[in-house]
């Protein structure tokens, strides 16, 4: 049983004698062991790359539920106690800003619930291309499920992936490389511990007997799935997702420029290809400094203090073959098919009278090429790991802004990004990953976290980023969580109004994360 | 091709009109890796095995004792991650380590 000793902090504005009694009824519910406390077994789940310090988002404890019913269980006592829980997929996001809590003071050391063992793969219809999961399947156990059992279907994966969920991924809006990149567009049917304890099936779940939950996707009335992205108004327990049907054939390609305003002609070549569906997967357009880390250490061209400067960049692209934007987009269909499109994307290039395109065979099992053809086919791998050495340290956080999918747009964006971040001392690692008509301008600030100057500096740069940005009508679509006061602001006060409204009908008490996305009561 | 008979869970689904899932196995009831070999190359390897592009040091080369894999599989380190029990249990850390004692073992020979 757990002991006053092993509780090292309480939840904001939980007394420790409050919280030792939900920790008992926690541990009535899930079991002893499935209560995580102590420092020993919290340890792991402490560790951020975010420019804070890690103590003031730590969490007071981990419950691990085995069952959307326990889940159920564990809202209520939340709901007696007051104790605040912040529900993760895996228990960890490493890229945005961890499991943590709100960063505002009075929502510190929520109980985390690590979904790691609510890992059931419900049903996988291998006809209609669809999957009902728990939150604590991995991107690895699927791929694993479907390869084991002959199942033609892809799944789309963020980079790097193998210890991820395609639940947390989904909720949290996050993109993959496939057709079926824009992970949200490809869920269909939720089920949503709601903060009272009520068990909400989105859509056609809610029919008694129904068998189409996982195919359409509006069912009658108000559409609900969406409130419950990026928010605390519910706990997800499952949900289903579109699959992809292996193709006949797949063909990848890499098309390499060399100067960085080539970015303005690559966007309005790629656009109409994109929309018209030629090249119907989330292209990719990444900078010299986001191909560098995957395959190279910094230090082999520039180890100086400082943004790396522009003669070694040039240096660096010139020795290993690095456009300073490289484009990575993929073909699929029937072999004719893709010889009448490979045609019709041969000549665009042609016509552009810029940019050289290689193929597979070209590219002969070389990386960055192979990584990256590995994830336009759902293919799981930890190459971009390598972006975590390339500043050394620890320090990560990515700012993604959202733009248009129009040239003029993105050289704007770029040079803005560049500038602040380089003035900053910072390289600018990005790259844009392309919708239908907008593409997500994702960048990693990388920093070094053991030291304290360069991190207050990220923290600093950050902030300037996301303000600059807002006063050119820009905003990220996502962010860790020490900035989501920040971010939600850009938004405007009548979208934080309605938030907070929905807030306070479904979570009066404010027990589900309060402070995600910086919605409160 | 696709078996059926493969997926317990989707037979239980359709027999009971999409609904019935509650029978359902959890995937960790069984081993989340059946080896270390296997854990380490899908966990480890990409940052840990030498190449120029490495994130981290060479396992397969230096002398890490049990502890010392332990030790920093739980906390991380600067770019490394630290990882839950959740991800990465006890008896999976153990197997990644006598998986790399065996490496050395061999290289050594």
């Amino acid at each position: 049983m757990t002991t006053q000793r092993e509780i090292t902090v309480t939840p904001d504005g939980v007394s420790p004698e409050q919280f030792m009694q939900a920790l008992t009824r926690f541990e009535s519910v899930v079991g002893p062991d499935n209560v995580l406390i102590g420092e020993d077994r919290l340890t792991p789940y402490r560790k951020t790359m975010m420019p804070v310090a890690d103590e003031d988002y730590a969490m007071s404890a981990v419950l691990q539920p085995t069952s959307a019913e326990q889940v159920q269980e564990i809202v209520r006592i939340c709901n007696d106690f007051g104790v605040p829980v912040w529900p993760t997929s895996t228990g960890r996001n490493f890229g945005y800003g961890t499991y943590a809590q709100g960063s505002a003071q009075g929502h510190r050391h929520q109980v985390v619930i690590d979904f790691r063992h609510m890992n059931r793969i419900l049903e996988v219809d291998a006809e209609l291309g669809t999957a009902l999961l728990e939150p604590g399947v991995t991107y690895q156990q699927l791929v694993d499920y479907l390869e084991e059992n002959d199942i033609p279907l892809w799944v789309s994966c963020p980079a790097p992936s193998a210890i991820a969920s395609p639940v947390g991924n989904t909720l949290d809006r996050g993109v993959g490389y496939t057709p079926y990149g824009e992970h949200f567009m490809m869920q269909c049917g939720m089920e949503v511990v709601l903060p009272n304890g009520d068990l909400l099936r989105t859509a056609m779940g809610g029919v008694e007997g129904s068998n189409s939950w996982q195919v359409f996707k509006w069912g009658y009335g108000p559409y609900l799935d969406g409130i419950f992205t990026q928010s605390n108004y519910g706990i997800v327990t499952k949900m289903g997702l579109w699959l992809m049907p292996k193709p006949p054939a797949y063909k990848p390609f890499y098309i390499r420029f060399r100067d960085d305003d080539d970015i303005a002609e690559i966007v309005d070549m790629m656009r109409p290809l994109r929309m018209a569906n030629i090249i119907p997967n989330a292209v990719v357009f990444a900078h010299a400094l986001w191909e560098a880390p995957a395959v190279i250490p910094r230090s082999k061209y520039y180890d100086g203090p400082g943004a790396m400067p522009q003669a070694d960049i040039e240096r660096m692209k010139e020795a290993e073959g690095f456009g300073a934007w490289n484009v990575y987009a993929a073909l699929y269909g029937t072999p004719e098919q893709i010889e009448v499109n490979w045609k019709i994307v041969t000549d665009a290039v042609r016509a552009l009278g810029k940019g050289e395109i290689f193929t597979q065979e070209d590219m002969a099992g070389t990386e960055p090429f192979e990584y990256r053809a590995a994830l336009m086919r759902g293919g799981m791998n930890l190459q971009e790991f390598g972006l975590y050495r390339w500043r050394g340290g620890g320090g990560s956080m990515w700012f993604a802004p959202v733009t248009v999918a129009k040239g003029s747009e993105t050289l704007k964006q770029t040079r803005m990004a560049m500038e602040i971040l380089n003035r900053w001392g910072f390289d600018y690692c990005g790259e844009y990953i392309v919708g239908m008509r907008d593409m997500h301008h994702v960048i990693d600030l990388l920093f070094d976290k053991t030291d304290p100057e360069d991190t207050r500096n990220a923290h600093a740069c950050m902030t300037e980023l996301i303000q600059t940005f807002r006063q050119h009508g820009y905003a990220v679509y996502r962010t860790n969580n020490a900035f989501m006061e920040q971010v939600a602001d850009c938004y405007g006060p009548v979208q934080r109004q309605v938030n907070q409204t929905l807030k306070r009908a479904l979570d009066p008490n404010g027990i589900i994360a309060p402070g995600k996305s910086g919605i409160t009561v | 091709m696709f078996d059926p008979r493969l997926i317990p869970a989707l037979a239980l689904v359709l027999a009971a009109g999409g609904t019935a899932l509650a029978d359902t196995p959890r995937l960790d009831a069984q081993r989340m890796f059946p080896s270390g070999e296997i854990a380490f190359q899908k966990i480890c390897a990409r940052c840990h095995t030498g190449r120029e592009d490495a994130v981290g040091p060479d396992l397969t080369a230096n002398d890490y004792d049990p502890d010392t894999i332990r030790h920093f599989a739980r906390h991380g380190s600067g770019p490394m991650p630290a990882f839950t029990e959740s991800m990465v249990d006890a008896v999976t850390l153990d197997q990644i380590a006598a998986h790399l004692a065996s490496i050395r073992k061999e290289t050594e020979e």
